[in-house]
């Protein structure tokens, strides 16, 4: 506790005693009546509404709980930090407000807990501005169609599924595939590519020398003055787990409502989950499926109607959401994760299979979709991604029939090899996010056939050498392709005879 | 077995038999059938629920609690200000004093309260000072 000078106290007192004359109206008051597991149980409070915060007085201040279970007779709040000091008989107020935390620019910067507690060990955080933690989703008379690109900077999204502001995309694989490097790479490339969008990375149950690297990382690529990181941690109570997704959200929104564009990140909403079944447990809610509660589905349903692109009233602003769910052996087909894949407007699926072949992003291009997001794309990417998607599905199939060895003609040949060389383009390192011209030079050399001649181990180099030879020759035309239109035949004419030039090394 | 009685039901039974003027023996018919039903953890908040209905009907039952004792025309004034605040038509207040308060009073009505000793405000500032 803070050691307050004398004088301060004293004019506190002196406050306080004053206020004691002037009597004021009744208090609606509870008491406890049980706790523990972080669940207190309240008697009376007859006019608590759901979500409202309640204030219990205990001998070492005041903690506070949220209401979730209204009963008959009593009411189950879920405490916003530990259960020590609670304790049954004491005495429980009505806050006055629907759970809020702080937001706005001051925000930036800062690493916070699910009620905007600095975490970082910087000063307090003041805003001007505060948001409701459960807000309603805008209508439908708010909302324009998602036409924007959102540049995740992995050539694979970007091409084959791409974003767009405004747009739901889930991240979806087994532990261990690469998911969260997938959103990171993302946030980073909102500063390289300069877009000005806003991320908010929310770490849901996340140990805390995870979130601390990915902190440090955020730095030391630049991005983290625009990007906010609402953290929890294993040993935080369930409640608080429950909150940082909601959070985040509030905080994202003040940007979606003030013109701004935003991106959040949910890593991961399995653990949300988890946290909601455990403090439903808690509060003896009825158990379904997998002993989640029957209302699993509204948990993350109403936590992403919150992302949505605002019509020009409204500021034409936007909130991009990249939920990302853990799967078990790569079963898409459980309950938690066919709940959010319906709930999306597409999935990237990463694959432990692709991923241990080195193949990374491991993404597969079978199972992923973006639903709305080709009417956002980068014209320029657009325009040489076409054949893409088609060219490495076809590429599988033919590749499992090319492993029995029978002679094949030549055009099939030809279609493995393209596939191979696709398949080692679209092989990106983390950290790495590709500008849009970096994009489309590359992806045109391979599928306008200006690296036949490659061999297909040796595409990385050829791309390497291809990008320096271009970015050193003509950064006038790059940087006209970077503006993001569709590339002119004096472009694509450019890029093939620098790309000629290049292949002779790297030849099979 | 009977239907287990809800808490509302048992206490909804001791309020009308308080307005009624016979709560002596809805006092000893209740007792019997807590200790029947192994329930007996639950009187205190029966009580309290029907002190709660009661008030609903506009009987008030409180206790007013203050480090000293209260001059009697601070008592009235509290009576007059109960009445009006919870616009019922009959208030019956117990004075108690206790000097873990400090200072200043509080009332406790069934479900209300209006608490200003110092004790409470001390409480207040320590969690705002806590959280600074
Ligand atoms: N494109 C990539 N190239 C090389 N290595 C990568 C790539 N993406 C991820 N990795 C590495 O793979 C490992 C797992 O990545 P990451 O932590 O992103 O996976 P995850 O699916 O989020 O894991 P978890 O289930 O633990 O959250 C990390 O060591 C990361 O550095
Ligand atoms: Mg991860």
């Amino acid at each position: 506790m803070t050691t307050l000078s004398i004088t301060e106290l004293s004019k506190e007192l002196r406050h306080a005693i004053e206020q004691l004359e002037t009597t004021g109206s009744l208090d609606e008051v509870g008491i406890v009546m049980r706790v523990g597991d972080g669940v207190a149980w309240i008697h009376g409070l007859h006019s608590a509404g759901y979500s409202e915060v309640l204030q219990i007085e205990t001998d070492d201040g005041i903690v506070e709980a949220f209401a979730l279970n209204l009963l008959e007779d009593e009411i189950g709040a879920v405490l916003l930090g530990r259960d020590m000091g609670v304790k049954a008989g004491q005495t429980v107020r009505l806050k006055g407000t629907v759970l809020d935390v702080p937001v706005g620019p001051e925000l930036l910067g800062r690493v916070v807990d699910p009620l905007g507690r600095p975490l970082d060990g910087g000063p307090a955080i003041k805003t001007k501005q505060r948001g409701i933690v459960e807000r309603e989703a805008i209508g439908v008379m708010g909302r324009k169609s998602v036409h924007e690109p959102l540049m995740t900077g992995i050539a694979s999204i970007d091409a084959m599924f791409p974003i767009g502001r405004g747009q739901r995309e889930l991240i979806i694989g087994d532990r261990q595939t690469g998911k969260t490097a997938l959103a990171i790479d993302t946030m980073i490339n909102q500063a390289k590519q300069k877009t000005g969008v806003i991320n908010v990375y929310v770490a849901v149950g996340q140990k805390l020398s995870k979130i601390a690297r990915l902190v440090e990382r955020l730095k030391q690529e630049g991005v983290m003055e625009q990007t906010i990181v609402v953290a929890t941690s294993p040993s935080d109570p369930a409640s608080l787990l429950y909150l940082a997704p909601y959070s985040g959200t509030a905080m994202g929104e003040y940007f979606r409502d003030n013109s701004q564009h935003a991106l959040m990140i949910y890593d991961d909403l399995t653990k949300h989950a988890v946290a909601y079944r455990q403090m439903s447990l808690l509060l003896r809610r009825p158990p379904g499926r997998e002993a989640y509660p029957g209302d699993v589905f509204y948990l993350h349903s109403r936590l992403l109607e919150r992302s949505a692109k605002l019509s020009d009233d409204l500021g034409a602003g936007s909130l991009t959401a990249l939920p990302i769910i853990e799967t078990q052996a790569g079963d898409i087909s459980a309950y938690i994760p066919t709940n959010v894949i319906s709930i999306t407007d597409g999935q990237i699926f990463l694959e432990t299979d692709l991923f241990y072949q080195g193949i990374r992003p491991a993404i597969s291009a079978g199972l992923s979709v973006s639903r709305v997001g080709g009417a956002a794309q980068t014209g320029a990417v657009k325009a040489v991604s076409g054949s893409l998607k088609l060219g490495l599905s076809q590429f599988r199939e033919l590749a499992s029939f090319a492993q029995f060895g029978s002679d094949l003609d030549a055009s099939t040949k030809q279609q493995i090899e393209l596939g191979q060389r696709l398949t080692e383009l679209l092989k990106q390192p983390q950290y790495q996010p590709m500008s849009i011209w970096q994009q489309v030079a590359s992806i045109a050399a391979v599928t306008r056939g200006y690296f036949d001649e490659v061999a297909p181990s040796k595409v990385k180099d050829a791309q390497a050498a291809l990008l320096t030879k271009l970015w050193a020759d003509h950064k006038k035309d790059m940087q006209e392709l970077e503006k993001g239109g569709k590339p002119t035949d004096e472009l694509y004419a450019v890029i093939e005879k620098t790309a000629r030039s290049v292949v002779k090394g790297f030849a099979g | 077995m009977a239907k287990r009685l809800s808490r509302r039901i048992l206490a909804a039974h001791l309020a009308a038999a308080v307005e009624d003027g016979d709560a002596k023996k809805a006092v000893k018919q209740l007792a019997a059938h807590l200790i029947e039903t192994r329930r007996i953890k639950e009187a205190d908040l029966i009580v309290r629920d029907a002190e709660q209905q009661l008030a609903d009907r506009g009987v008030v039952v409180g206790t007013v609690v203050s480090a000293f004792d209260l001059s009697s025309a601070m008592q009235s004034a509290l009576q007059t200000m109960v009445k009006k605040e919870t616009g019922s038509r009959q208030v019956t207040l117990v004075y108690r004093s206790d000097p873990s308060v400090l200072g200043g009073f509080a009332i406790h009505l069934p479900g209300k309260q209006l608490d200003r000793t110092i004790q409470t405000h001390l409480t207040t500032l320590k969690t705002r000072f806590k959280k600074a």
